[in-house]
């Protein structure tokens, strides 16, 4: 039996960013294995922003290896399970203030509704 | 290792985690899902075939981020690294956390039959590292 489709559209994944500001960024780390740490985010036509600590584990693991997730979810009930992924290569767009901000190229996005489930 | 007592203070209240795996193609993913510490490892339940349970098992190494709700004026959490491994029981989900189970009765009562039937497992990740994010005092 196919598996039943519960993503969003592009317009209900935009209306459920527009209205988040922290996400958890997953990258890799100096050892190869998974790390992760919650970011400051926006969603600027359609395109994720984040930012970190400068010199912090986010900003020094995607200094050597770009490759990120960002995941933003909300959970006001199980029917009410929202989230969506942005998967892609960060860039890096301004160091200052003790912050560092990056931009997701090529992103890639994963997202779920659970009340698009059968029942 | 053994936690701070602030980041087990921490587990011990919040079940909100973010488990991050590696794809196939090396690269991060992030999982939204509910997780519990017990007995000095946090304990998850997925899928045996989904792709989070696919991905640990090819590369058990994961990272959990486990935090408060977004909007809480004191936003702070618990990033641990370690190591991820199945465990084919039915584990009671969420004894001996502070927090009750993040989900109502006939969910919690689902995913128990289907760690029963073997369709759902437990993972056990026994963290390596642990670090706080955030103003804990």
């Amino acid at each position: 039996m196919p598996r039943q489709r519960i993503d969003m559209t592009p317009d209900e994944i935009d209306a459920f960013l527009a209205g988040k500001h922290v996400a958890i960024v997953g990258t890799i780390a100096m050892d190869g294995a998974p790390d992760g740490d919650p970011a400051a985010f926006s969603w600027v036509t359609r395109q994720a922003l984040f930012v970190v600590a400068l010199g912090g584990p986010v900003h020094r693991n995607l200094l050597r290896d770009p490759r990120v997730v960002c995941s933003v979810e909300e959970f006001p009930s199980y029917a009410g399970i929202k989230g969506v992924a942005v998967h892609g290569t960060a860039a890096l767009l301004s160091e200052r203030g003790g912050r560092a901000t990056f931009r997701v190229d090529g992103a890639r996005i994963e997202s779920f509704d659970f009340a698009r489930m059968r029942r | 290792m053994v936690p701070s007592p602030v980041a087990e203070a921490f587990l011990r209240e919040h079940t909100r985690t973010f488990l991050v795996t590696l794809r196939s193609d090396g690269a991060p993913t992030c999982h939204p899902m509910v997780g519990f510490w017990r007995d000095g490892a946090l304990w998850l339940n997925t899928y045996r075939k989904s792709a989070k349970a696919r991905n640990l098992m090819r590369s058990p190494h994961v990272a959990c981020v486990v935090v408060t709700d977004d909007d809480d004026p004191r936003f702070r959490g618990v990033v641990l690294r370690g190591r991820a491994e199945i465990v084919d029981s039915a584990a009671p989900l969420g004894s001996g956390t502070a927090r009750p189970p993040a989900v109502g009765g006939d969910v919690a009562r689902l995913v128990q039959a289907r760690l029963a039937e073997g369709k759902r497992v437990m993972v056990r990740i026994v963290p390596d590292e642990m670090r706080l994010v955030g103003e804990h005092g």
